[in-house]
């Protein structure tokens, strides 16, 4: 069970197919990557929020990638496919609609040595408008 | 195991912490004194949702800080909660929406120290969407 947790996010204002920074604190800072804490050597936890925080682009669909990197992962980049978004719509500005969507966390198992942790993000399908990506790690 | 459970208007700007610290009688209760022989808290559980009208085509994302003076060994622990978006598209539709949604619960292992005074601080990503009410559920074993 992770001991440690670390949240980031990510307006994804890229094109699709294309890899951009998850790198936004909570608070609004930066944390451009996530420095291993002492004595933790995997990451056990990964929990994903998405969110279209804008007008939806109607007729869109749209799964999303978190990519892991850097020099504290043994074993090289790591991809996950965390989710999927998408809006329809029949007619021109006929329909609304309110949804909730609690985080997902799911277990995982990466094995980690001392340095750093780099978290991008990607998108498959036609740009959405904005959606906005959040991550958290936990470390144990 | 023990249960607390604290609550909150979220007025504050985007990506901006702020004090959950409503107890469910309305007082104002601050931060939970970690018991006697507490070691660690065991899950979170955590509900979301704009009480008054949900500004149209937002979709913030919520997010629980733990915190406190000597409260926490590890440090602060921020995570992820989920999101509540209203699409009402670009143009001016009248909509009545509802939504249901069951607490997330999310099982950790975070280790705290008995004694001292655990705080619960939450803000959100994005668009303002209005005043959401939080709560927030600590199990401690």
């Amino acid at each position: 069970m992770a001991k440690y947790y670390v949240t980031v996010a990510n307006i994804m204002t890229q094109a699709a197919n294309t890899f951009s920074a998850v790198q936004t604190l909570p608070d609004g800072g930066t944390l451009s990557s996530v420095k291993v804490p002492p004595g933790m050597t995997r990451l056990s936890v990964l929990g994903v929020s998405l969110s279209h925080d804008s007008i939806a682009v109607i007729d869109t669909g749209n799964n999303f990638t978190v990519q892991l990197s850097g020099t504290g992962l043994v074993d090289g980049i790591q991809e996950f496919h965390v989710g999927t978004l998408a809006a329809q719509e029949v007619g021109t500005s006929v329909g609304a609609s309110l949804s909730a969507e609690k985080a997902n966390y799911r277990d995982i198992d990466v094995k980690l040595k001392p340095g750093e942790v780099v978290i991008s993000a990607a998108y498959d399908g036609t740009d959405p408008g904005s959606p906005l990506l959040v991550v958290t790690l936990g470390f144990e | 195991m023990l249960y607390y459970v604290r609550h909150d208007s979220m007025t504050q700007a985007t990506t901006t912490f702020a004090p959950v610290e409503t107890a469910t009688d309305g007082s104002t209760a601050g931060p939970i004194a970690i018991p006697p022989g507490v070691k660690a808290i065991k899950s979170i559980s955590a509900g979301f949702a704009v009480n008054g009208a949900h500004s149209v085509n937002t979709g913030p994302v919520y997010v629980l800080r733990l915190t406190g003076t000597g409260a926490l060994p590890d440090g602060n622990q921020d995570l992820v909660l989920g999101s509540i978006h209203h699409d009402n598209g670009g143009g001016t539709v009248t909509d009545t929406d509802t939504v249901n949604m069951a607490p997330l619960r999310i099982p950790v292992n975070i280790a705290v120290n008995a004694g001292a005074d655990l705080a619960l601080q939450a803000a959100y990503y994005g668009t303002d969407a209005g005043s959401p009410q939080i709560s927030i559920e600590i199990e401690f074993e």
